[in-house]
């Protein structure tokens, strides 16, 4: 019985600390390709009546090529501008009608430019334009995958810590249902080792394969969830990037090592404290 | 004198407060045959329990194989428990293993593989008369074949003492005279024997065949050479 518990709850250990990692590993995936896609450019907004927004945008064209930093600077498109806004505010408002502001896509090079100098220079040329780096877009969304990085190693911390629990108890209730055996084996000669090992063995092997089970079960979730196509893979699809691709399958193979390593320091230490009560 | 068991001024009480023995000075040296008698409940239990280092004297010091057992580390109590071979008034077997599994344990425990022990075990399983018997489970032996077993199995491992708690207190007249002539065998091969009974033909026996020492335990003392 308490070896059918320890092993189920291995498995669901196993199951759940799986999911975490994927997540967190996926989470970190999404979080570095966005951050990439940002890095080496940035953002022009320019805003005004909208009889002087070519002018402006003009204004600030001329501004950005002659500065240091500034690869290139080409104003979007309406149907570019539009095709940004669609996902945000459907097809159905007209958009054309809307005093929208225009925007400039800005290449960097190198450090790119002095953000403060070139918004005094924006500031005094060409009003209401604003210059954004994407810099703070790039640091929140990298804070942000660390965060739930950090969130998914937590809780397989936590599965561990459970298994842990879970092992101690079944050991020591174990230990306590068989206390004839362990004091008959200690008066023939058993050493301490030996009957700690012999408990142990059983503990972890029970754990292990549990933790096979739900590592294997929880392989198969993340497998059976739809795969996300070129275009959503190159967007950073964040629910639909959720399986684990190359290296991150071993990293996953280990969870039910993690859990042996668990159950084995569990299941030794309990051991060891029942038997110091046993002469 | 040096003797392979000494009890030195000790005392034990399970409570702080009732002595079962009291500033006890003993010897057994190698060789020897002791018995061990006095009434129920008087602590004969507690002296082989002393002897094979399951209790701890509460004063004064015991020796077992010249070392003393104050301090001894788990470790080093086990070896020492592997240099006695120990009969338990209730057997106590391990239910889930054979008789000839039950008898060959103290060599498993010492690391031993079966082919290494396969001759001894059979032997003795002969020389106690279990052959047909081998294999059965503890919980289908008589009273007689599960002393016969223990005493098997406390002499497997060629222990250097042999302790036996009232060996025959659950057989039958022949069946105590058989143990009996078991144990004075063992004896006559040089194993130093302590048994405690209060079983007086078996006490007789014992004296009619080998030099025998009997001691009386009494109110916390242990009176040496008594008559019965």
């Amino acid at each position: 019985m308490l070896g059918w518990l320890v092993g189920s709850s291995a498995a669901a250990v196993g199951l759940l600390a799986v999911l975490s990692i994927a997540f967190g590993l996926a989470a970190n995936r999404v979080g570095e390709r966005w951050a990439a896609a940002l890095v080496g450019s940035a953002t022009l907004r320019v805003g005004g009546p909208a009889d002087e927004l070519d002018a402006r945008v003009a204004a600030a064209l001329r501004v950005l090529e002659g500065t240091p930093g500034v690869a290139s600077a080409r104003p979007l498109s309406p149907s570019e501008q539009e095709a940004l806004l669609l996902p945000w505010l459907g097809d159905r408002l007209p958009l054309e009608a809307l005093p929208l502001p225009r925007l400039v896509a800005v290449g960097l090079e190198g450090d790119g430019p002095d953000a403060d100098s070139l918004a005094r220079r924006l500031a005094g040329e060409v009003p209401g334009a604003v210059y954004e780096d994407h810099g703070r877009w790039r640091r929140a969304l990298r804070d942000a995958a660390e965060a739930l990085s950090l969130l998914a190693v937590g809780a397989g911390a936590l599965t561990l810590a459970l298994l842990w629990g879970i092992v101690s108890i079944g050991t020591r209730a174990t230990l306590d249902a068989h206390r004839g055996i362990l004091v008959t084996l200690r008066l023939l000669g058993a050493k301490d080792g030996y009957i700690t090992r012999a408990f142990t063995r059983r503990m972890v092997l029970r754990a292990v394969l549990g933790a096979v089970l739900g590592t294997a079960i929880a392989a198969g979730l993340l497998l059976a969830l739809p795969r996300p196509d070129r275009a959503e893979a190159a967007q950073g699809a964040a629910l639909t990037g959720l399986i684990p691709q190359g290296a991150e399958w071993l990293a996953l193979g280990l969870v039910p090592l993690a859990a042996g390593l668990a159950a084995f320091l569990a299941a030794r230490r309990a051991a060891q404290q029942v038997l110091r009560a046993v002469a | 004198m040096q003797g392979l068991i000494e009890f030195q001024d000790l005392g034990f009480g399970y409570t702080a407060r009732e002595r079962v023995l009291e500033r006890v000075s003993l010897v057994l040296p190698d060789g020897s045959f002791h018995v061990l008698t006095g009434a129920s409940g008087a602590g004969k239990t507690t002296v082989l329990k002393l002897c094979h280092l399951a209790l701890r004297p509460s004063q004064g010091d015991l020796r077992v194989f010249g070392q003393s057992v104050q301090g001894l580390s788990r470790d080093a109590v086990t070896a020492t428990r592997r240099r006695i071979g120990i009969v338990h008034q209730d057997c106590q077997f391990l239910d889930h293993l054979s008789v000839r599994q039950n008898i060959a344990l103290p060599r498993y425990l010492r690391g031993e593989t079966p082919d290494h022990f396969a001759e001894d075990l059979s032997d003795l399983i002969a020389w106690v008369g279990l052959e047909k018997r081998k294999d059965a489970m503890p919980p289908e032996l008589s009273s007689g074949e599960r002393q016969r077993a223990a005493l098997a199995r406390a002499v497997i491992a060629s222990p250097e003492l042999i302790l036996a708690d009232e060996p025959t207190g659950n057989v039958d007249p022949r069946m105590g005279q058989h143990l009996l002539s078991l144990i004075l065998e063992l004896n006559r091969l040089g194993k130093t024997v302590l048994v405690a009974t209060h079983d007086l033909a078996l006490i007789r026996a014992a004296r009619d065949a080998v030099p025998v020492r009997l001691l009386r335990v009494s109110s916390g003392a242990i009176a040496v050479g008594a008559t019965l």
